[in-house]
């Protein structure tokens, strides 16, 4: 694509609050005090099951998520991460609280409102293979969002843009005449990571991009998303259950336990120090050698529909007291940024 | 140690497609010894579980076998479906990735389990239930007379994954396949389950062979590893050994793939390309050519042989006894040349770095 065409295209793909044209040097940002991009205030996410029982997905959530970061959703299968991703690009409607994206709460706004914003919140699905359309050619696919969102860009222009966003994941511009099902998982996953990019977002949901692929070709795609986010200055939201990929990619991480967030702090203060019970259990899961002190723990994680009174945990922890039983704690400061909701802080 | 369990002997295992036959397993020898757990490591399509499915006498009909397999002195390929039908759950016996797909939904689990008992052991019912309440409790499950009577869905992944164990275990076999029993779990299920197979082994005394793509679950279980690519395996050894020094570029690049808190500032080293589909495999030369970064032109003309290096056996053409013994004498300098065009332009010496961490 020639420099002037790209210059043209930019213009017309303007009104694009995009986060690489105010955000050029990444590192000048770090300096300043870091900027909230999406704000989630007491959201609560309720599963109903035609009035006979509700499960509720996500309790009470409240979260900052900071410009230009990666934040780490970590917690077993029911805990709430899948649904709070979700929830954040609206494909599933909160029932309580807010969320909201540079001042806008996207939660009251009606679609036709939030259509200007889809393009800046985009998502990554964890299954190459069933998020991607059988039916159509790669091309087809990369076009679609450009139709619906930039209607002013020609037909040229837009195959351009397509061919300039395979080179940018690293597949050759040939791929745009063929189906999926021609593709490899690594090659797909590269295809919806292009496709969330296309419309040059500020923040993408990443739902355990990498857990359907093998480890080498899931160090290819870690390091395209890494790569990707200097570029573009883009701000994530990893949810993953790998804890050595979080560990890895993650500024902060956040940790959850049916529906709760139990612990939240930089992925220095999460990894090797963790205060909350679970999130020690977790990591001494992870890594069984160095542990040696850390007990195991004991039974399942209890039913979303019928969680226990009290603290959510108190069933399975090792250091459970007579008040967890009764009260639920709430996500306290232990020290600046790094929270967690338990009696023992 | 000495007695061996199984043993498998240029064990080949082809598929047809299009009127030509194409190996998903090549020459592949492999010996378990009584009482040792023991892993297969690879990622998806390198012939790890149909190598496994093998030893169960269930490979897909249309598939050709040869090579031999042997197990306790007894050779399988030549067992007619009778006895097939007795050494399945009694001999050796299987535990599957998804437990739920692995039970029968319809049939209370406790009847699931003593339905293994009653077939391969001369007892009656009420005996075998003893028995069946008693692997149960062995297998950490709680309020065993309750779960006796519960159907599959009743309950968690956890515990069903309990149950096939015990349903595995029941008859005491000599050698128990878990085909990535951990992954459909969570983690700190996943500990529990791994802790339970450990203490399984130690109590009953069957070997175990692990099939699993995951290095970092096999470190905290297995004593010897056998790391598998495109059909062939490709490295073997013990597995402190195989993760902290590994030798063939393959097993190189798996380990420097694990990401984690210690490589944070890094690119991950990755293995350009993926694995050749089963009809694009290379019928002459390395299987992992095409993706290697020490590739030559011996590589693509000979297949290379598994060489004995120390104690562990690697097939590439580039490692040898000699080379190995330089490269640890010097760490950081390797094979020449190496530093400039090795996997996603990571070093050696930082492969090296992070192998320690793993």
């Amino acid at each position: 694509m020639s420099k002037k065409n790209s210059s043209q295209m930019a213009e017309k793909m303007e009104g694009n609050e995009s986060g690489n044209a105010e955000t050029q040097e990444p590192g000048k940002m770090a300096a300043t005090v870091p900027e909230k991009l999406i704000t989630i205030d007491h959201v609560t996410k309720i599963y109903r099951d035609g009035g006979r029982s509700a499960v509720k997905a996500v309790d009470d959530l409240c979260l900052d998520i900071y410009k230009g970061e990666t934040l780490g959703l970590v917690g077993e299968s029911g805990c709430g991460k899948s649904t709070t991703g979700n929830l954040l690009v609206r494909l599933l409607q909160t029932d309580e609280g807010s969320i909201t994206y540079r001042g806008q709460d996207i939660t009251k706004m009606s679609e036709k409102q939030f259509h200007p914003l889809r393009r800046n919140i985009q998502m990554v699905f964890q299954d190459p293979y069933s998020s991607i359309n059988p039916k159509k050619k790669i091309g087809w696919l990369l076009e679609e969002p450009l139709v619906i969102h930039h209607k002013k860009l020609s037909k040229e222009e837009r195959q351009e843009k397509v061919k300039e966003m395979l080179r940018v994941v690293g597949l050759d511009e040939e791929y745009r005449n063929r189906y999926p099902r021609q593709l490899s998982g690594g090659q797909r996953q590269r295809v919806s990571i292009a496709l969330a990019l296309i419309l040059n977002p500020a923040f993408i949901v990443a739902d355990e991009p990498v857990s359907a692929l093998d480890v080498s070709v899931q160090a290819q795609i870690l390091n395209l998303m890494k790569k990707l986010q200097k570029e573009y200055s883009l701000t994530y939201l990893f949810i993953s259950h790998d804890l050595n990929v979080v560990s890895y990619l993650s500024d902060r991480i956040g940790v959850m336990y049916l529906g709760n967030l139990v612990e939240l702090g930089s992925w220095e203060q999460v990894s090797t120090r963790p205060r909350h019970p679970y999130t020690q259990a977790l990591f001494a899961a992870a890594n069984a050698e160095e542990s040696n002190g850390t007990p195991l723990l004991q039974g399942d994680v209890p039913s979303p529909s019928d969680p226990p009174s009290g603290c959510p945990f108190h069933t399975r922890c090792p250091q459970c007291m007579e008040r967890c039983r009764r009260e639920k704690p709430v996500l306290t400061e232990i020290e600046d940024g790094w929270k967690a909701a338990c009696f023992l802080e | 140690m000495s007695d061996i369990v199984c043993s498998l002997q240029d064990f080949s295992l082809q598929f047809r497609e299009d009127g030509t036959w194409y190996p998903a397993v090549s020459d592949l020898n492999l010996e378990i010894h009584a009482g040792e757990m023991v892993a297969l490591i690879g990622e998806s399509g390198c012939g790890k579980s149909v190598t496994a499915l093998s030893l169960m006498g269930l490979w897909p009909e249309e598939a050709r076998v040869s090579g031999s397999l042997v197990m306790q002195g007894e050779n399988l390929l030549a067992m007619d479906s009778r006895r097939w039908a007795e050494y399945r759950g009694s001999q050796v016996s299987m535990i599957f990735q998804e437990p739920m797909t692995a039970l029968n939904p319809l049939i209370k689990v406790g009847k699931q389990i003593r339905e293994n008992v009653l077939v391969h052991q001369h007892v009656t019912r009420r005996e075998a239930k003893q028995q069946v309440l008693g692997m149960m409790k062995q297998a950490g499950l709680p309020d065993v007379e309750a779960l006796y009577h519960c159907y599959p869905h009743q309950l968690s992944g956890g515990q069903r994954q309990r149950i096939m164990i015990a349903m595995a275990m029941i008859n005491h076999p000599s050698l128990l396949i878990a085909d990535e029993p951990t992954t459909a779990l969570d983690v700190t299920i996943q500990a529990q389950i791994m802790e339970l197979m450990r203490q399984m082994n130690r109590e009953l005394g069957s070997a175990v062979l692990l099939i699993s793509h995951d290095l970092g679950v096999v470190k905290n279980l297995c004593s010897r590893a056998y790391i598998m690519y495109a059909g062939h395996v490709v490295e073997s050894g013990p597995v402190a050994e195989l993760l902290q020094n590994p030798m063939h570029p393959y097993t190189r690049g798996l380990v420097a793939a694990i990401p984690g808190p210690h490589c944070r500032d890094q690119e991950l080293a990755s293995i350009p390309g993926t694995v050749p589909a089963l009809n694009a495999r290379l019928q002459i030369g390395c299987g992992f050519c095409n993706r290697c970064a020490w590739k030559t032109d011996i590589c693509e003309k000979e297949t290379p042989q598994l060489k004995t290096v120390g104690n562990r056996m690697v097939r590439c053409h580039r490692v040898s006894e000699q080379e190995h013994g330089k490269r640890s004498a010097d760490k950081g300098e390797g094979l020449e040349g190496e530093g400039q065009n090795s996997a996603a332009n990571v070093s050696d010496a930082e492969i090296e770095r992070r192998c320690v961490h793993v």
